[in-house]
């Protein structure tokens, strides 16, 4: 008997073949670990929405980007159309699943985007391979027509820091891969949407990625209303999208914690980071960030309510300014009045009521 | 839509520029040179928006 003849003798009724008529243990998990199969796969971090340190729902204005869950941007413009219109950026619980929700609180005319920045280390392996994105999207509104919903990926931010999230602003490196053409087609249950693409290079090594989707020049007669959810964002090297890759909530969050970490503010009690005064009316602490130090030099915002207390006093801070890292620990300086607190002695920064938070952001 | 006011630059022990400090409505901020918080600010105070004071 031939080896042809061999096969076909395994092949069942429907012309198919088992994995157990080929023998005990021939497919083993260590031979499905090979390749784009393997784990660790997704370089989208927070994929599931699982994570939303600044809140579950965050507001953005026209024309303008905002961090909403954790390490997404949304934005919501009148580009090209002069109507106005403002997006929120909300984690809901569908089922068993987390999602990003887009929401408008006016007339919803233009495009929304919804997009993550990856550090070049991060993808840089991808480039010029194929790499493939898939994420689940559903439609809220009965109202929403034209336009078309796309996958934008761009890697010529080479600045960084300057938010241009809309795709109009990526001038080249731009790949945009059509994933549904009218928006009112986009079916009321989940569907996932995928497009593969070679990444691209990019013009300098600085360059970060900026991938996600845009919902572009579609027209909507709501207002107030839901519009779109997104969940389970996958960016992955290799030519077919993988089922998605679900990782912890505590895994998830640290990674989330490079770039942007929240301290809540139970009450007036709350005692934060500690210091020594530098001089009469500044004390210089030494921030111990969740997972160590974050991506870069954060910014730091606290309440106007935070006080320095210690060493019988308790005084306002009137000003806080970034320094830098040091001794293991992302350095600030709280300033108070002018001779308001006893130079080299230790104070602790605290809240002086309820509400409130500090919040170190490193995001790109 | 950020606020800011009482934007004053930050500078090291040796007179250099290292961030900018500022109130954003009810929070006290402050962001380091590079930062998109310190770009935001540099490209109001470029399009004639926003003044900074020197560091105390």
């Amino acid at each position: 008997m031939s080896k042809a003849d061999n096969l076909a003798s395994l092949l069942n009724s429907s012309g198919l073949l088992e994995s157990d008529d080929i023998g005990t243990d021939a497919i083993t998990a260590s031979k499905l670990n090979i390749g784009q199969i393997g784990g660790r796969r997704n370089l989208i971090i927070n994929g599931a929405m699982q994570v939303a340190q600044r809140g579950t729902t965050v507001s953005g204005g026209t024309g303008s980007s905002s961090y909403g869950l954790d390490r997404f941007i949304f934005e919501g413009t009148d580009y090209p159309i002069t109507t106005q219109v403002t997006h929120s950026n909300s984690q809901i619980t569908d089922g068993n699943r987390n999602a990003l929700k887009i929401s408008t609180t006016g007339t919803a005319i233009g495009t929304a985007q919804v997009s993550q920045r990856i550090e070049r280390e991060t993808f840089r392996h991808t480039i010029g391979q194929t790499v493939t994105f898939s994420c689940l999207v559903k439609r809220n509104s009965s109202n929403v027509t034209g336009g078309t919903l796309r996958m934008i990926a761009s890697v010529n931010l080479n600045n960084p820091y300057v938010l241009r999230g809309l795709e109009s602003n990526f001038p080249s490196h731009t790949v945009t891969e059509t994933l549904v053409t009218g928006v009112q087609n986009i079916p009321t249950d989940y569907t996932r949407y995928t497009a593969s693409f070679t990444m691209p290079a990019g013009a300098n090594t600085t360059d970060i990625l900026e991938i996600g989707l845009s919902f572009f020049e579609f027209t909507g007669a709501g207002a107030t209303e839901d519009l779109f959810s997104i969940s389970e964002m996958q960016l992955e090297l290799g030519d077919t999208a993988t089922p998605f890759e679900h990782r912890s909530y505590g895994e998830e969050l640290a990674l989330c914690q490079r770039y942007y970490q929240k301290y809540s503010i139970i009450d007036a009690t709350s005692v934060f980071f500690s210091g020594v005064a530098v001089t009469a009316s500044q004390v210089r602490a030494s921030i111990r960030a969740y997972g160590g130090l974050m991506r870069d030099e954060p910014s730091i915002y606290v309440p106007t309510t935070v006080n320095v207390k210690g060493n019988g006093s308790s005084v306002a801070v009137i000003s806080v300014a970034a320094s830098s890292s040091e001794g293991g620990g992302h350095a600030f300086n709280f300033n108070v009045a002018t001779n308001a607190i006893d130079l080299d002695h230790v104070y602790y920064i605290t809240g002086r009521e309820d509400g409130g938070a500090f919040e170190l952001d490193a995001e790109l | 839509m950020s606020n800011y006011t009482d934007v004053k630059y930050v500078e090291d022990e040796d007179g250099n520029t290292v961030g900018v400090s500022y109130t954003n409505g009810s929070r006290l901020g402050s962001a380091p040179v590079g930062h998109r918080y310190y770009q935001e600010i540099m490209d109001l105070v470029e399009a004639g928006e926003l003044t900074i004071e020197p560091a105390d």
